[in-house]
């Protein structure tokens, strides 16, 4: 219940935030726009509308989760709230959860919202064939972005804002190189230490990659197989790696002396 | 939070870890399938020096945060301005580039592969050979990452197969494939009969003439005012009625193969300047292929695309369009390749020369009229060759030494 009541400001904190906003109003924007972007292709509009659309979905998301998360502990740590909330019968991990949820629940509505425009859009371009697929993208984006949100509210409880936009944006760099770090540690032409480093990449660390699944939903021929099956299990992984960084956050933050 | 619950959480950390592992496991093998293009990523990002390329930092954050097709259709405007200052060696890797981030640019994937294909010269404008099964490899590249498309079909086995490499088997297959594509065109079912001629598949040839006049009936009987299957009716029409004619001229030549007294010889100049010349009683314009290749030297198809050529093999070829000419019953042909000592090393010490009279590499109504289909009006008390089934054709074979050229 605490845990809930902390979620629930921490949403209306967010929504306060105009800057929060702004990020969404112009990238539903962009979105309108990108339909003068098509000249970049030749025979396929939608296919740069699709990509433009799906890109900028998820490079917002990543910005707000970024923002929402190195600031999410510092702010009330700078301003000594937490002290006044800490005072009150409200554990340690409910105040961080609330938190992570709040913050969560303000990415899921801004994600609700630029998924709207941007299927409307898509639809409009596609005379009026409604692509309701093109929501299985942001869904995984969505996921995608609960790891990076655990990855920074873990690095929140003991690094500063600065530092710890560092290390979040140099875990999803290694993290959505996935699939490259798999096929580097599997090159036959590598060396032994170079296998070594790629495969400890692609292990240690959030499969970022995986969520990435714009080719089928922008190439709509793409034939995939047991679709529904790589959906549930990245989603269950991507759970597994929420539950994991937000225990160690826990664990690292009931330890921290206030 | 008391000891209890604190061990409770780090052994659910424990456990969960290897669970996510095992969930990549699961996950890996269908990735792929997710993936733009068919091969494995990272493998391919080389320039013609085999060094890495990497993309620009924009471009390269644009990427991994999903902009792949849009960065594609950027670069893809880049390499316009490249071609039109003729940097084709900056061109093509980043043509590698486009068709990794977006492996579904088939135009991309055609231009190229003509690059590598033709633009990649010597001084004298003779094509690169020793890349041409790169060209290959990444049109069948494209053309796995775009099944049911016609147009890389279409220029593997007519640019590539046909007009370079003279594969005629390999040309008339890739050709079949794109003609039965969805939305193929009415020029690859005309190319595909005039491949059959020269190939010598006769009969073959003239059922397909028959069946581009079929497709252009039942297209006009749909639609009369087709200008399309109207103009493609008209042009396979006189083309079936010149094959007839041929076919029946060309008999006799069989009965009464002549003689056209081929001889060719080699001459060096100077260091890496050499002459070829010779004879041959053939029509003016009859052109004579030439072609110089380091003894033990092959063009292998590759499984992949690679830039990873040989840089130490010298290959050169001349052949079709671009072979000697032969002008009243003589042919000489130059070369200086002192400009170019990357394209051809000569690093070997014994080399091949084959200097061939073909009638696959003449298309000319006057010297396909002395030739024949498949050199059945050849004849040469020295030089005839059989070796290719159902072929005559000339050729004299000189071999030489790393002493001969340098």
């Amino acid at each position: 219940m605490t845990t809930f009541v902390i979620a629930r400001n921490t949403f209306g904190e967010a929504l306060r935030k105009r800057i929060l906003w702004i990020f969404v109003i112009m990238t539903i924007a962009l979105i309108a726009l990108t339909v003068s972007f098509s000249q970049f292709t030749f025979r396929e509009q939608l296919i740069v509308i699709r990509s433009l659309g799906l890109g900028l979905i998820a490079m917002v998301g990543l910005l707000i989760v970024l923002m929402l998360g190195i600031n999410l502990m510092s702010v009330e740590i700078e301003r000594r709230t937490i002290y006044t909330i800490l005072s009150k019968p409200v554990r340690r991990h409910e105040f961080l959860l609330g938190k992570f949820f709040g913050a969560m629940l303000t990415l899921i509505v801004n994600l609700s919202l630029m998924s709207l425009v941007f299927v409307a859009m898509v639809t409009w371009k596609n005379n009026w064939h409604l692509e309701l697929n093109l929501l299985k993208g942001t869904m995984m984006i969505f996921f995608e972005l609960l790891i990076v949100g655990s990855v920074a509210m873990l690095f929140s409880v003991f690094t500063t804002p600065v530092v710890n936009f560092f290390l979040t944006s140099a875990v999803f760099i290694v993290g959505s190189l996935s699939d490259y770090t798999q096929s580097m540690a599997s090159a036959e032409n590598q060396s032994i230490g170079a296998k070594i480093c790629y495969t400890v990449l692609h292990w240690a660390t959030p499969q970022l990659g995986n969520y990435n699944i714009q080719n089928p939903l922008i190439h709509p021929n793409a034939v995939i197989t047991s679709e529904l099956r790589y959906y549930v299990i990245n989603i269950i992984q991507a759970l597994m790696w929420t539950a994991i960084l937000l225990i160690i956050s826990v664990l690292v933050f009931e330890k921290r002396d206030m | 939070m008391n000891n209890k619950t604190r061990v409770l959480l780090i052994i659910i950390v424990v456990i969960l870890l290897p669970m996510t592992a095992i969930l990549q496991k699961n996950i890996d093998p269908q990735r792929a399938q997710f993936l733009p293009g068919k091969k494995g990523v990272g493998a391919l990002m080389t320039n013609v020096d085999n060094n890495p390329v990497v993309l620009p930092g924009q471009f390269m954050i644009g990427a991994l945060v999903g902009f792949r097709e849009v960065i594609a259709g950027i670069l893809w405007v880049k390499c316009d301005e490249f071609f039109h200052n003729g940097q084709y060696e900056t061109v093509v890797p980043l043509v590698r580039m486009i068709t990794w981030l977006d492996p579904h640019q088939i135009d991309v994937y055609c231009t190229g592969a003509w690059h590598i294909g033709y633009n990649f010269t010597d001084s004298g404008q003779r094509a690169d050979y020793r890349y041409m099964p790169a060209a290959i490899a990444l049109l069948k590249e494209g053309i796995q990452n775009n099944q049911g498309i016609y147009d890389p079909e279409q220029d593997l086995g007519f640019n590539l197969y046909q007009l370079k490499m003279y594969d005629l088997p390999q040309c008339i297959y890739w050709l079949r494939k794109a003609e039965a594509e969805k939305d193929s065109q009415y020029s690859i079912s005309r190319l595909i009969a005039h491949a059959l001629e020269k190939n010598g598949q006769l009969d073959e040839c003239e059922r397909q003439w028959r069946k581009c006049l079929k497709m252009a009936d039942e297209q006009l009987a749909r639609n009369p005012a087709d200008a399309g299957a109207r103009l493609h009716k008209e042009v396979s029409q006189r083309n079936y009625d010149e094959f007839l004619v041929r076919r029946t001229l060309y008999a006799d030549l069989a009965r009464q193969p002549a003689d056209v007294h081929f001889d060719a010889q080699f001459k060096k100049l100077s260091s890496r300047v050499f002459q070829i010349t010779g004879t041959a009683n053939v029509p003016d314009s009859t052109r004579v292929r030439i072609e110089i290749l380091q003894n033990g030297f092959k063009l292998k198809e590759l499984k992949g695309f690679t830039w990873a050529i040989d840089q130490d093999a010298t290959y050169l070829m001349e052949n079709g369009m671009h072979g000697a000419m032969v002008q009243k019953g003589k042919f000489s042909r130059k070369y200086d390749l002192t400009l170019d000592t990357k394209q051809y090393p000569f690093k070997a010490e014994n080399y091949t020369l084959k200097i061939t009279l073909d009638p696959v590499d003449n298309t000319g109504v006057e010297a396909r009229n002395k030739l024949g289909f498949t050199g059945e009006g050849l004849a040469d008390q020295m030089y005839l060759d059989t070796s290719v089934k159902g072929f005559r054709r000339l050729q004299k074979v000189i071999h030489l030494k790393r002493s001969d050229f340098i």
